[in-house]
């Protein structure tokens, strides 16, 4: 066949149905990231209703924060597994139940299971699939599509905060969750929206050498038309071979050095948005201007989402996204260690701009990066494997800057600890990309085609035939 | 008359606006005292006193840095903005201060503001006397269920005799009995603070329930709104936003079947006419959208 002959592969079609996957992300993004902020809302309503105190319903959030990244992993295995659409749809169905059910909530530990467990596994059903979805539909614009899917989480806190006020203030507590449930439901037209890829390999058209997204197609043992028939042969030990072949980018040193940055960073990147409300009202500064310092951030949050990953997908910036990202992760933390020297609010309005900026950033692009590392086959589960590391550190950090605040009597080792973690996972990357980059400088002396050179190191995504999402389809022709 | 009042002045003495209550000997009649100390002048000074119970109160305001320091000030007493007959006083300055004070009675009738107004240099202090207000009050109703329960509660810093809860029908308020209708209604009394249970919730509790803290002189009353709505009020927007996404769901659906026997035909390498169609499509989206991708996708065989 004439495609054994060149590198086969097929491009995404990077818009198109694309930019609806971006805009079911988006409500996605917006129906589990702001939803859960939006919680916190209901916490004095629930005080009222149970007679229980803040640290109490707390817990609420923190639940389903834990829930949703602990179960991410969860999640991108039942999108592999079934498919992302089957995966959205169900965890649009039991966020929805879980929120329908918390309404006739008689007790506070009642709604730490509807609320916490159930609505919690729902979003981690639905979050992870969605944003693998929208790696798969695009390439060269993946970091803008990935941007405007991520400021979801900012406009829909945005919106969602003063109308959640409002139904609690019409309907009470309960109604205003039965409502919720309903606005839940719309998950699963995000679900519905999620169409498996269908793409067509060309004959003609030979591919750019700097293209680094293509679905590379491996000469086919079997026949690519007859894949959906496929899955009826599946052996065990294939399934077997199929869970190892699916999680072997754990092993890879890239993803480790990539994980364990991401782990600092999670330990790092709560803290100023939990304490900075506190901390300005320390320092003197009065309710409504620390309110408007939150809002600001918010709003900027969204800013740096698009801007940052229209930026980055100019082919001027491409090839240092990674530096990029590294650059975003590191001003944040330098915005930290400053913090103690602010001490007005006219001081603090540059900091939340920035933070709020770089905060934006960095969260368009933690899934570029990931894919960047595993390729897009695997970015399913390697996306379930960061938000499962996000999990803990998420948890853990806040009480242990509030331990720190208590102990110390100042906001200054809260700001100096989430500082230190941004910028130690910043070096880290940053570390390992320049020993890299030595080792390929090595090789590429000793290497005869220095075409090859661009090449390497990049995955080349390789369909396989259990890949539910991606179809590719080869003409069987003469 | 001296000897029937025991005056006991303050001994600190604070810069600003602070008064200082004064602990009053056992003897009777109690007097207290409140002072309140103004710099300078055009001052406006408002102080808030909590009235218990009918007492015999001395309010005194004293003026220093007053500039050119005059030999004596004219300053008189207003209630509610009206002036006090015969309050007008000759103020002579000792040791760069200025005092004024004047004794009042003050029975339920007698609460309200009372100033001491200083012509010459636009100076007024003004003590608002009146029975402790419940502060955090919901300016919003609460909202309930039919056959659900809710807790109304009213707190204050002072402790009352006792708390009293009433329910408003339009102009007349209804005393709430708890042995008359030990099923629907339950008084929690503890302090400073009262909560109200009322039970079994149906439409017509719907209304406004006033808590009164009954002191001697005067009760305190503040009110709380209730509504009571029936389960079908959230359900209505519930089944709408449901119905809408069950036929968004259904309409996604429908259309990628309609376009699918078409892939598959693209396939078969058959019907060349849809693939045409969905080549269009992709291409005019893509064509308003990239023109710095690599390569339009050609679905054609």
């Amino acid at each position: 066949m004439a495609q054994e002959k060149k590198k086969g592969g097929v491009l995404p079609p990077d818009g198109g149905w694309g930019w609806m996957i971006v805009a079911g992300c988006f409500v996605v993004t917006v129906c589990t990231r702001a939803v859960t902020r939006c919680i916190s809302i209901f916490f004095v309503e629930f005080q009222m209703h149970f007679a229980r105190d803040y640290s109490g319903t707390a817990w609420i959030h923190s639940l389903v924060d834990c829930t949703t990244m602990l179960c991410a992993p969860l999640g991108s295995l039942i999108g592999n597994r079934l498919s992302c659409r089957v995966a959205v749809i169900l965890g649009g169905f039991l966020a929805s139940i879980g929120l329908v059910l918390s309404s006739f909530a008689t007790s506070l530990e009642y709604l730490y299971l509807t609320l916490g467990v159930l609505t919690g596994l729902g979003f981690a059903l639905c979050y992870t699939p969605a944003i693998a979805m929208v790696g798969i539909y695009f390439c060269e614009r993946k970091a803008l599509a990935y941007g405007i899917a991520m400021s979801g989480s900012g406009i829909g806190t945005f919106i969602l905060a003063p109308v959640v006020q409002l139904l609690i203030e019409h309907y009470s507590w309960q109604g205003a969750l039965l409502i919720l449930g309903g606005f839940v439901s719309n998950l699963c037209v995000c679900g519905a929206l999620l169409r498996p890829i269908i793409l067509k390999e060309e004959e003609a058209c030979p591919l750019p050498v700097d293209s680094e997204c293509e679905y590379g197609v491996k000469p086919p043992g079997v026949p690519m038309g007859k894949a959906v028939d496929d899955k009826l042969e599946v052996d065990s030990k294939q399934r077997c071979l199929q869970s190892m072949q699916e999680y072997h980018f754990l092993l890879m040193p890239d993803f480790l050095v990539l994980a364990g940055s991401f782990l600092l960073l999670a330990s790092g990147c709560s803290l100023p948005f939990v304490y900075l409300v506190p901390y300005a009202l320390d320092v003197g500064i009065g309710h409504q201007h620390a309110a408007f310092l939150m809002s600001i951030l918010g709003v900027i949050d969204i800013v740096g989402n698009i801007t940052f990953g229209w930026f980055t997908d100019r082919r001027c910036l491409k090839k240092y996204r990674n530096i990029c990202y590294m650059f975003a992760v590191g001003m944040e933390g330098l915005c930290c260690l400053f913090i103690p020297l602010l001490h007005t609010f006219v001081l603090l309005v540059p900091f939340s701009v920035l933070y709020g900026y770089f905060d934006g950033a960095y969260v368009a692009l933690i899934p570029v990066v990931t894919s960047d590392v595993v390729g897009t086959a695997y970015l399913s589960s390697a996306l379930g494997v960061v938000y499962f590391l996000h999990a803990v550190p998420y948890l853990v950090s806040p009480p242990i800057g509030g331990w720190l605040v208590d102990t110390t009597g100042t906001y200054t080792a809260t700001f100096f600890l989430s500082g230190f973690a941004l910028i130690s996972s910043s070096l880290l990357l940053f570390s390992v990309a320049v020993i890299r980059r030595c080792q390929r400088n090595q090789t590429n002396s000793l290497s005869k085609d220095p075409k090859l050179v661009s090449c390497e190191g990049k995955e080349v995504d390789y369909y396989t035939s259990k890949k539910k999402d991606l179809m590719i389809i080869i003409p069987t022709t003469s | 008359m001296a000897s029937f009042r025991h005056l006991i002045l303050l001994l600190l003495y604070c810069d600003g606006m602070k008064t200082e209550t004064t602990p009053s000997p056992q003897s009777d009649p109690v007097i207290t005292t409140r002072k309140v100390v103004s710099k300078g002048q055009n001052q406006v000074t408002i102080e808030e006193l909590a009235i218990l119970k009918p007492q015999t109160i001395e309010l005194s305001c004293y003026l220093t840095d007053i500039p050119n320091n005059p030999p004596y000030l004219t300053g008189y007493w207003t209630k509610d903005g009206k002036g006090i007959v015969n309050s007008e006083e000759t103020v002579n300055r000792t040791n760069e201060q200025y005092i004024l004070k004047k004794t009042f009675d003050i029975l339920a009738k007698d609460l309200g503001n009372y100033s001491c107004i200083f012509k010459e240099i636009q100076t007024q202090v003004t003590f608002v006397l009146d029975v402790p207000v419940i502060k955090d009050k919901r300016d919003k109703p609460i909202v309930s269920y039919t056959g659900d329960s809710v807790v109304l509660a009213c707190k204050l810093k002072q402790t009352p005799n006792t708390w009293n809860w009433y329910k408003a029908n339009n102009t007349e308020k209804g005393l709430i009995n708890v042995t008359a209708n030990p099923l629907n209604y339950k008084i929690f009394i503890h302090g400073n603070e009262t909560k109200l249970t009322v039970l079994n919730l149906t439409e017509e509790d719907s209304g406004k329930y006033i808590c009164s803290a009954e002191f001697d002189i005067k009760p305190s009353e503040s009110y709380i709104e209730l509504k009571v709505l029936s389960y079908i009020e959230p359900l209505k927007p519930f089944i709408a936003i449901v119905l809408e996404v069950i036929v968004l769901v259904t309409l996604i659906f429908l259309w990628e079947k309609c376009n699918k026997p078409q892939n598959d035909n693209i396939s078969a390498g058959e019907n060349e006419l849809c693939s045409e169609q969905i080549s269009k499509l992709t291409r005019d989206d893509s064509n308003g959208v990239e023109n710095n991708t690599a390569r339009q996708r050609k679905l054609e065989h």
